[in-house]
């Protein structure tokens, strides 16, 4: 790994301390006071108790989500692969389809639907993490074949094949573990795109309510405060935010590029 | 896109509409037979285009209150295309420069800072990045709600960088070819050599960036009409989605579909005109 997703790794395990840290510190009722104030939405909340709650949702969405997708996307491939033949192209068509169509278009009617059947302003975050593991696996999907496709034309696989391995037995047995690092880059890469889908569509008005914000709800609650001499309420929240993408994009970049260089 | 527009009808038709609520949006049981009678009509698959129909024959779909009529609908969905335009015009010039800049540039010092952009319109959000124009535009002693060229702008942004980091690599590629350096050897400038030789043939990339950029388009649409409360199609959209006013967001949905649909078309039509390998490929298919 090259500094740059060095330093992704270290920014991650410190907001990941910060969270833990903050819920610790919650529990012992021991935190300090918050230098940023109380939140003017919500008095009888601080900024940072907001800003570290969203950014603790924000992760959960991210890394859930991402980690849904991913595995419903090996998944897939895995059975494509297998079945082969019009299934595989049935099953690449579909994700081709699936990825044409606009991600916030898909989440905007989610949001529509949740409204009509259940009422209320915003969406639960477990809704949130399956309409966005729903709209996430079609791009990962069609990678994981591509990937399992050329490892699969490797000598040692055609060997195995040769001497009547079983071809499940070859892809999970022999082909999965080789794609590993390449999976998990795939994966660490989806998260910042999640996040950040998130972000706009709490923006627009479909995402979590606003008494359990993410980051990009708080954001899209607060940014109005921008404009004001209030704007530091703001200002925490956008900063973790970049670093959260920024820092999970770097190492996903840099594990992938290691995927690259072993093959 | 087509499947999903009959995939969001059947599930709008498909809804159990919440019939007593204590929130904003009046769901009452009147109200929820009104939406489904938007949707189906008198029920059955003669009726599955019944929003249409109803806008073809002069009434109007939406929730009481906030009724649509074709007209309606129409000036939103014209404002909302000429913003498109003017953005897609200005992500054409944003593209252009910051992939001129990127490859002339890129042994420079400013080549960092080029290298950064991407980053960071990449890494924000597009309602954030909106807000940094409409702080700008306040600075500049410029009223940001209701401007059009600013929306346009901040719906650019993305689609613009975007297509400037297709542009430059395909650029850089082209740079490296033999015709390329022969030009150069035969006292051509980089820059002349770059903007008459490498640019023309770069073009074909930025055509595989059209569907994304077309997405992307429509994206920002929603997000710059709703920042800077624009009475345009992605506004009116998600007005109505937030109503839960079933009639317009199918009726939306569709048009949605059939806009991308178009650009698809099109895409592959000026594809044919100006990339001689797939004229050959769509000949040798015929």
């Amino acid at each position: 790994m090259n500094w740059r997703s060095r330093l992704g790794l270290l920014t991650l395990v410190l907001l990941a301390g910060l969270t833990f840290g903050h819920a610790a510190l919650t529990a012992l009722d021991a935190l300090p006071e918050c230098p940023f104030g109380a939140d003017p939405g919500m008095p009888y909340e601080t900024v940072c108790g907001q800003v570290i709650g969203g950014l603790w949702r924000s992760l959960l969405l991210g890394v859930t989500a991402g980690a849904g997708s991913c595995l419903a996307a090996t998944a897939l491939a895995l059975f494509a692969r297998r079945l082969g033949g019009r299934f595989e192209l049935g099953i690449e068509k579909g994700a081709e389809l699936f990825f044409s169509i606009p991600d916030l278009l898909v989440l905007i009617v989610l949001g529509f639907v949740s409204r009509a059947v259940w009422g209320g302003e915003g969406v639960t975050l477990p809704f949130m993490i399956a309409s966005l593991v729903a709209i996430g696996w079609a791009a990962p999907t069609r990678m994981v074949q591509n990937r399992l496709r050329s490892l699969e034309r490797l000598d040692f696989i055609t060997a195995a094949h040769a001497i009547g391995v079983p071809r499940t037995r070859v892809l999970l047995r022999h082909v999965l573990p080789m794609a590993w690092d390449y999976l998990l880059a795939i994966f660490l890469l989806r998260v910042p795109a999640i996040i950040l889908t998130e972000s706009t569509i709490s923006y627009l008005g479909f995402g979590l309510p606003l008494d359990q914000p993410s980051l990009g709800r708080y954001l899209g609650g607060h940014w109005q405060l921008l404009a004001t001499d209030d704007w530091v309420k703001v200002a925490p929240a956008w900063a973790l935010l970049a670093l959260l993408v920024v820092a999970f994009h770097q190492v996903g970049r840099g594990l992938l590029d290691r995927a690259e260089e072993a093959r | 896109m087509p499947i999903s527009a009959v995939l969001v009808y059947l599930l709008v038709v498909n809804l159990p509409f919440r019939q007593d609520s204590d929130r904003k949006i009046a769901t009452s049981e009147n109200d929820a037979i009104a939406l489904r009678a938007q949707v189906l009509g008198s029920g059955g698959v003669q009726d599955a285009f019944v929003p249409w129909k109803r806008l073809f024959s002069g009434e109007s779909v939406g929730l009481a209150g906030q009724p649509f009529t074709a007209k309606d609908l129409g000036r939103a969905a014209s404002l909302s295309l000429g913003l498109g335009l003017i953005a897609l015009l200005l992500a054409l010039a944003w593209a252009l420069l910051l992939a001129v800049a990127r490859v002339q540039l890129a042994a420079s010092r400013v080549g960092f800072l080029l290298e950064v952009i991407p980053g960071l319109v990449f890494g924000s959000p597009l309602f954030l990045l909106a807000v940094v124009a409409a702080l700008l535009a306040i600075a500049f002693g410029v009223s940001f709600t209701g401007s059009h060229l600013l929306a346009a702008a901040v719906m650019a942004l993305g689609p613009g960088t975007f297509l400037g980091v297709v542009w430059s690599d395909a650029l850089r590629a082209e740079a490296a070819r033999p015709y390329f350096l022969a030009a150069l050897a035969r006292g051509c400038s980089r820059r002349q050599a770059l903007l008459k030789h490498a640019l023309p043939n770069a073009l074909p990339a930025l055509l595989d960036a059209a569907a994304p950029v077309a997405s992307s388009l429509l994206l920002g649409s929603f997000v710059a009409e709703n920042f800077f409360q624009l009475k345009g199609f992605g506004l009116v959209y998600l007005e109505a989605a937030r109503r839960v006013d079933a009639g317009v967001v199918v009726v939306a949905t569709t048009l949605f579909a059939a806009v991308l649909i178009l650009v698809s078309l099109a895409v592959e039509l000026v594809r044919l005109l100006v990339d001689p390998k797939a004229r050959d490929a769509a000949k040798e298919t015929a």
